[in-house]
């Protein structure tokens, strides 16, 4: 009898009584059934004990908030990383030049024709640009004069440190992602 | 009018995929209407892992915010639900390690892969008759003291009818483990049960 117990196939049982053995398996085990009246009977009590763990565990979902899915999908979309690809960030971008320069060329809007209006933001991004240049020299032949070092060496070592900033915040916001 | 009446309506018959391919495309109403289908499951789940009503509530948020973050990593070889599910089992786990809910039994097992058994104590005499509103209340009791890595399974399996292939998917276990995990839980329950002095199981 012992024996007999030990070929008999309880884990596939609950398996069976699932549907989760395969076809083969299945055969074989209900061919047990009909030879093994232990098994049998062990099959009719996992049928109602698997059948009132489905009827307990599948009711009752809980109460949720009246305005849970508005209070859900609000805090998902404010959280920044969202569906905001890298993509969209340029696609920000690009609009936001557009629209600057759009603002650039209203403020030339005085001059007379669109070739004056152009040259007007031209010259304007110029004398930026210029200016931004001689900031950064000014600055750095401070810091140069403030330090031991020589400027080149002030130069080289905010590249250094501009380089490292990108790559780490690179690195966090793929970190993020993943 | 008419035309809005016709959205609103058919978004309710957009399947799973459309709705991600919408929600992706920058569509709002695609996002809310998954959380609108799976924020009762998702909740039962995370509560019945947890036992506690305001931690579900917000580990079932943490679960949709993530969802949202990554919805256009969703590859649609897997059904949106076992992807859902696997990011909730994996809060859920990852509540119970913050709050150190008896971490030993969320993954420590004894040599021969059993757990022990964690019977509660104090339990009154058991009664020959019972109403089947207290044998739902049993059950809930039962499945509250197995331990987590088994009532996991016995949730998804029997609470949202997942098969054993998408419990393998959810959970990251191998499918033997999960036919063999799912075995030794339900006899660990119908044990529970005998000791309470319930038979026929």
């Amino acid at each position: 009898m012992d024996t007999l117990r030990q070929n008999c196939p309880f884990e596939d049982i609950a398996a069976y009584v699932d549907g989760e053995l395969t076809l083969e398996r299945e055969l074989e085990v209900e061919t047990h059934f009909s030879a093994c009246a232990e098994c049998y009977s062990e099959l009719n009590d996992q049928k109602a004990f698997l059948r009132a763990l489905d009827q307990t565990l599948r009711q009752g979902d809980l109460e949720l908030p009246a305005d849970f899915t508005k209070v859900v999908v609000a805090n998902a979309e404010s959280s920044v990383a969202g569906l905001r690809r890298s993509q969209e960030r340029y696609h920000a971008l690009f609009i936001c030049i557009g629209l600057s320069l759009f603002v650039l060329f209203a403020l030339g809007s005085q001059a007379e024709n669109v070739v004056d209006q152009a040259s007007a933001v031209a010259s304007f991004f110029a004398r930026f640009i210029y200016s931004f240049f001689i900031g950064v020299a000014i600055i750095i032949r401070n810091v140069a004069s403030q330090s031991q070092f020589g400027a080149s060496t002030v130069v080289f070592l905010t590249v250094i440190f501009a380089a490292l900033a990108l790559f780490v915040s690179r690195r966090v916001s793929s970190m993020r992602d993943a | 009018m008419a035309a809005k009446a016709i959205t609103f309506s058919s978004i309710r018959d957009l399947t799973d995929g459309e709705l991600i391919v919408g929600a992706v495309a920058g569509r709002a109403d695609g996002f809310e209407e998954l959380v609108r289908r799976y924020q009762r499951p998702i909740t039962s789940y995370v509560y019945r892992m947890l036992g506690d009503h305001e931690s579900a509530l917000d580990v079932t948020q943490e679960v949709f915010i993530k969802v949202y973050n990554s919805l256009h990593k969703y590859s649609s070889e897997y059904k949106f639900s076992t992807w859902l599910y696997r990011i909730a089992h994996n809060a859920a786990i990852d509540h119970m390690r913050r709050n150190s809910i008896v971490p030993q039994s969320i993954e420590a097992e004894n040599a021969d892969g059993s757990y022990q058994l964690q019977i509660e104590s104090g339990r009154p005499s058991p009664e020959k008759d019972r109403e089947m509103s207290e044998w739902r209340t049993e059950i809930d009791s039962v499945v509250k003291c197995l331990p987590p890595a088994y009532r996991d399974l016995i949730l998804l399996r029997h609470g949202r009818d997942l098969s054993y292939d998408e419990i393998a998917e959810v959970t990251g276990l191998p499918l033997g483990t999960v036919k063999n995990r799912l075995f030794r839980a339900r006899e660990m329950m119908r044990d529970m049960f005998v000791e309470r002095g319930f038979t026929g199981f």
